[in-house]
């Protein structure tokens, strides 16, 4: 038993703290008394780590999104219907039986699995991809962005800042960008390069988009874009460069439901583990901007010229992260509310503005290339994008725990890495961002670590005769513990059909966050751990580890959580 | 007898208790389905799933809910509609295109609206968003309704000329009311129905509802002058013709001449005079929020000049106006107090002044809760105490008050029977520009009147 656990009962001196005790107590028995294994078993084989959503099919069609349509259906129709239909909060179903995420065509483990390198944070990806000028500028889209190829003739979009907020964009593009891919998810390798005028070509036949048609985009015209940017001491201009993914676009995916003309998409996109977990990565991040366009899929054809390949599920455009649309577009609500926010909406009117609402009275920063991004302001669980997002409406603790402990499998160093790569020209805004983003790290971890028993990196060990199941406190290990986290577990043991094998022991973790069930039979077939953490204030929901004896070798193994939420 | 209702309320509890109670379905025969699945749906290794326990219990509120839920999505699903095809068919740009020129300055393009009170109207309008390349602005329109009768507008504008801070600008207003209002001169309260003998409307001791047709021609040139960053001077002469008769279109009001003697409608022969205005201005006002919700400073105009009529026109007299206006941050820059103060007054005898030059009060935007122009007299003034708080990025709402009365001479200023409008409602705005006002405002004396108003409540107030 730890220290802290006999120091804290000396504390239950008055009468409310120990009516508190009382009832957590029994609250703790009943739970223990009709809980149990339950009826869940998993197979006997190692958990899934990859999952092969990538059998070679013909090209999907190009879908398109009706734009204002998307938005009114989720600022306004399909939240209320989504209420209104009662939902279930449902596990999500691509998970493997660790509750782990396994790589596909969505997600890629990364930080943690294998061993990110600093450089590989700076540069954004594996590769090291700075366009080579000079760049051909071929189209200009309708948010301002340049499609240009370079020199070797791979092709990038390149973004300006807007002039009235410098650095702010292209900083949180990269910053963002670099987070995501350590992360696991697909997005674009992005930098900032300094480009001359002379840099710039313009094709002959480049065009740009007016009133719904092409039109002929010349180098005057480029010279009007250029003309209100800020230029470094030698002329150059500050550029976002994001490189083409690879493949062929064929529009977004959508955020509900399958795409019906890829065979390989089979599970509702609502029920990815990755993409609810989202919730945790973008709330961090400050990132809303979660419109379709921004949603991208690529088919790749696999091997080139066989009219066969896969998709990969892509998200671009990060620009707007980390408080800077709040800053460039004057809407200090986001992050904090959706555009059209029915919880908002109601209590405005009757309040008659004497409420308070979460965004108000914030200064904003006035570093240059800093958003509208902080600590104290940051609410974990109470991050909105800007319009409904379908796999948050189905979100359950689950995902966002499995989300926030790969969240602080990022060092320190990756994120100064990340914020260093922005290439700020004020080593004060530097500094401000990688402090607030350790800060809202720890934040975001504590508030989804601490939701769940917070056990993990579960590991079977031989201890003389008898076999050990070990797990790693995530909120000690990484100094998140607070008052109100678990300081021992209460530990049972089941047999395969769920009958009791041990008496209820409790546990405390050791100094180095590891806990520790010993005495497991090594003979058994099937074993249920059963972990519950125990508080000072509240009772958490159990986390089942289920055991068996490798079908070839006997050995105990882990073959799946039954991680209760 | 047997009795029904407690037989089904116990098989519905026994129902349900089954229901929860009854937590083990065939998970064999569910998990070897499961194991019939290829990858890679299949990734979470469960053999037998998890199944919570009240799930079944669900449908209860799910059926109860389905219909709403429906009725939610068909109601919105015309909305939806439109929104598809203006995405589909491109419905903007091809606006743009059709209606404007390549640059998209220029533009001529159709218009229908809708006002409270005054029907449907169609029209057409031409506009040009920088003229002479400076910023100056050009806009021509025409409209035409039933009941709101017909109206063309002409405005010009240089912007600043080069970098001076002169702008010189043309105005012009042709307008067609088939059944314009009259309740008379005063503060007099509304009489039940007309006496048969018509009222002298000079006397002032009655008030009753007639109408008039009114035809209304105007224009003129204005020199703006920038004096100082906060301070603007104005100079305008407007010439204006009205001509007046019976209503153009059936009403259940008697008409003005017949309400009202002929001798006591000053002006109803024709009008044809010439209006000479100084406008000082006084702007610090800042928007914190959006450019359509002012947070912070004043607004002060002070503007007066004499009309003169001609030929049988008897118009000779002079106008005066004060418009204070004063925006107190609350909070944030989107809680504000708006506070204004409007007198004006005309000099001169009644008999030299148009019963329709005469400073009115009530309407959508004057001594709000009233009927426009239900009080006339030379002196109007009104008091306003608004206050506007956030309610959504695109959305505030606004409540007021407003008192305001008419005199008729300086030496009977008195508060006594003030009118008093109150009420309030929701305005839209973009971040940069006000869209349009939903208005409901009643009065002490009761009466309802809801208002869709798309000029801005900050707007100076134009000439009778």
């Amino acid at each position: 038993m730890s220290t802290s656990c006999s120091r804290r009962r000396l504390h239950l001196a008055t009468p409310r703290d120990r009516a508190r005790a009382w009832l957590l107590g029994a609250a703790v028995l009943v739970a223990a008394c009709v809980s149990g294994p339950g009826q869940l078993r998993f197979h006997n084989r190692a958990p899934v780590s990859h999952m092969n959503d990538a059998v070679a099919t013909p090209p999907p069609h190009r879908r398109v999104v009706a734009k204002t349509v998307y938005y009114f259906e989720y600022d306004v129709t399909r939240p209320i219907a989504h209420a209104l239909s009662v939902p279930e909060r449902t596990i999500a179903g691509n998970v493997s039986s660790l509750g782990e995420v396994p790589d596909s065509s969505w997600f890629t483990n990364r930080i943690g699995v294998r061993d990110v390198s600093v450089a590989e944070i700076r540069r954004g990806g594996p590769r090291e991809t700075p366009p080579t000028p000079p760049l051909r500028v071929r189209e200009v889209f309708a948010g301002g962005g340049l499609l240009a190829k370079d020199a070797n003739g791979v092709a990038f979009v390149l973004k300006l800042d807007t002039p009235l907020f410098p650095e702010l964009a292209s900083a949180a593009d990269v910053i963002t960008q670099r987070m995501l891919w350590a992360v696991g998810y697909n997005v674009p390798q992005d930098s900032i390069v300094q480009v001359g005028r002379t840099d710039l070509v313009v094709d002959a036949d480049a065009t740009t988009e007016y009133n719904g048609v092409d039109v002929p985009f010349r180098e005057d015209d480029l010279d009007a874009m250029l003309a209100p940017q800020e230029r470094d001491t030698a002329g150059r201009y500050r550029v976002l460069a994001s490189e083409f993914l690879p493949g062929i676009p064929v529009g977004p995916f959508t955020t509900e439901g399958t795409r019906s003309d890829d065979p390989n998409d089979r599970i509702p996109h609502e029920h990815h583990r990755e993409l609810r977990g989202w919730y945790v990565f973008f709330g961090w991040l400050g990132h809303t901007d979660l419109h379709p366009g921004n949603l991208v899929d690529m088919w790749i054809e696999d091997p080139p010229g066989s009219g066969l390949g896969h998709l990969t599920h892509n998200l671009i455009d990060f620009d707007q992260s980390l408080g800077a649309f709040a800053v460039a577009s004057d809407s200090e609500w986001d992050t904090y509310a959706h555009r059209v926010d029915y919880r908002y909406l109601v209590p405005s009117v009757l309040a008659l503005g004497m409420w308070k609402r979460p965004w108000e009275g914030i200064p904003p920063s006035p570093l240059r290339g800093v958003g509208r991004f902080d600590v104290e302001h940051f609410r974990p669980d109470g991050y909105h994008p800007r319009d409904y997002f379908a796999p948050f409406l189905h979100k359950t603790d689950l995902d966002c725990f499995w989300a926030a402990k790969i969240l602080m499998r990022i060092e320190p160093h990756h994120i100064r890495a990340a914020v260093e790569s922005a290439q700020l020209s004020d080593p004060r805004s530097t500094e401000y961002l990688v402090e607030t983003l350790i800060a809202r790290q720890r934040k975001s971890a504590r508030h989804w670590l601490g939701k769940l028993t917070p056990l993990d990196r579960f590991a079977v060990t031989q201890r003389g005769e008898a076999a050990a199941l070990c797990a790693t406190d995530l909120l000690m290990q990484h100094g998140l513990a607070d008052a109100s986290a678990p300081d021992s577990y209460e530990v049972a043991v089941y047999d395969g059909d769920g009958r009791p094998r041990r008496r209820r022991r409790v546990l405390a973790p050791a100094a180095d966050a590891q806990l520790c069930v010993g005495g497991l039979d090594p003979a058994a077939s099937y074993l249920i751990v059963e972990l519950r953490a125990k508080g000072r204030d509240r009772a958490l929901p159990p986390v089942f580890v289920h055991l068996a004896a490798h079908p070839r070798t006997r050995a105990l193994r882990i073959i799946g959580l039954d991680r209760r939420g | 007898m047997l009795r029904l209702g407690p037989l089904l309320a116990a098989l519905v509890c026994l129902w349900m208790l089954a229901t929860v109670v009854h937590a083990k379905p065939s998970r064999r025969e569910e998990a070897t389905e499961r194991e019939r699945e290829a990858e890679p749906t299949r990734t979470d290794g469960v053999a037998q799933p998890a199944r919570s326990r009240g799930r079944k219990a669900l449908w209860i509120p799910r059926s109860l809910l389905y219909v709403p839920r429906r009725a939610v999505v068909l109601a919105l699903s015309p909305i939806r509609v439109a929104l598809w095809a203006y995405d589909r068919y491109d419905l903007r740009n091809r606006f743009f295109r059709v209606f404007y020129f390549e640059d998209r300055t220029w533009g001529l393009y159709p218009t229908a609206r809708f006002q409270s009170q005054l029907g449907a109207s169609v029209g057409g309008r031409m506009v040009h968003h920088d003229l002479f390349d400076n910023g100056g602005r050009l806009d021509f329109s025409g409209t035409w309704g039933r009941k709101f009768g017909g109206r063309a507008t002409f405005y010009a504008d240089t912007g600043w000329l080069g970098r001076s801070p002169v702008a010189l600008g043309v105005d012009a207003e042709y307008r067609l009311i088939p059944a314009d209002r009259f309740y008379g001169i005063g503060n007099a309260d509304l009489a039940a129905s007309a006496d048969d003998d018509p009222i002298d409307a000079l006397r002032r001791d009655a008030a009753t509802s007639s109408r008039f047709s009114h035809e209304l021609a105007r224009g003129g040139p204005a020199l703006t002058i920038r004096a100082a960053p906060a301070i603007q001077l104005a100079i305008s002469t407007t010439y204006t013709r009205r001509r007046f008769g019976a209503p153009t279109r059936a009403t259940d009001d008697p008409r003005i001449d017949q309400a009202f003697t002929r001798d006591s409608l000053v002006g109803y022969g024709g009008v044809s005079n010439v209006y000479t205005q100084l406008r000082l201005s006084y702007d610090t006002v800042e928007s914190r929020w959006t450019s359509a919700v002012p947070s912070s400073g004043t607004f002060a105009s002070l503007y007066g000049g004499p009309t003169r009529g001609f030929g049988p026109d008897p118009s000779r007299f002079g106008r005066l106006g004060l418009d204070l206006q004063r925006f107190v941050d609350l909070f944030d820059g989107n809680r504000v107090l708006r506070l204004r103060l409007l007198v004006e007054t005309v000099i001169g005898s009644l008999r030299r002044i148009p019963f329709a030059e005469l400073p009115t009060l009530g309407g959508a935007a004057w001594l709000r809760g009233y009927p426009r122009a239900r009080f006339r007299d030379r002196i109007a003034a009104i008091a306003t105490v608004e206050y506007v708080y956030p309610i959504d990025h695109r959305v505030s709402g606004f409540l007021f008050v407003e008192p305001g009365r008419v005199w008729s001479d300086p030496t009977e200023l008195t508060l006594e029977h003030l009118r008093m409008g109150f009420g309030g409602g929701f305005q839209l705005h973009r971040t940069s520009s006000f869209i349009a006002r939903i208005q409901l405002a009643s009065t002490i004396h009761g009466g309802f009147h809801v208002n869709l108003v798309f000029s801005p409540p900050t707007a100076p107030r134009d000439p009778a």
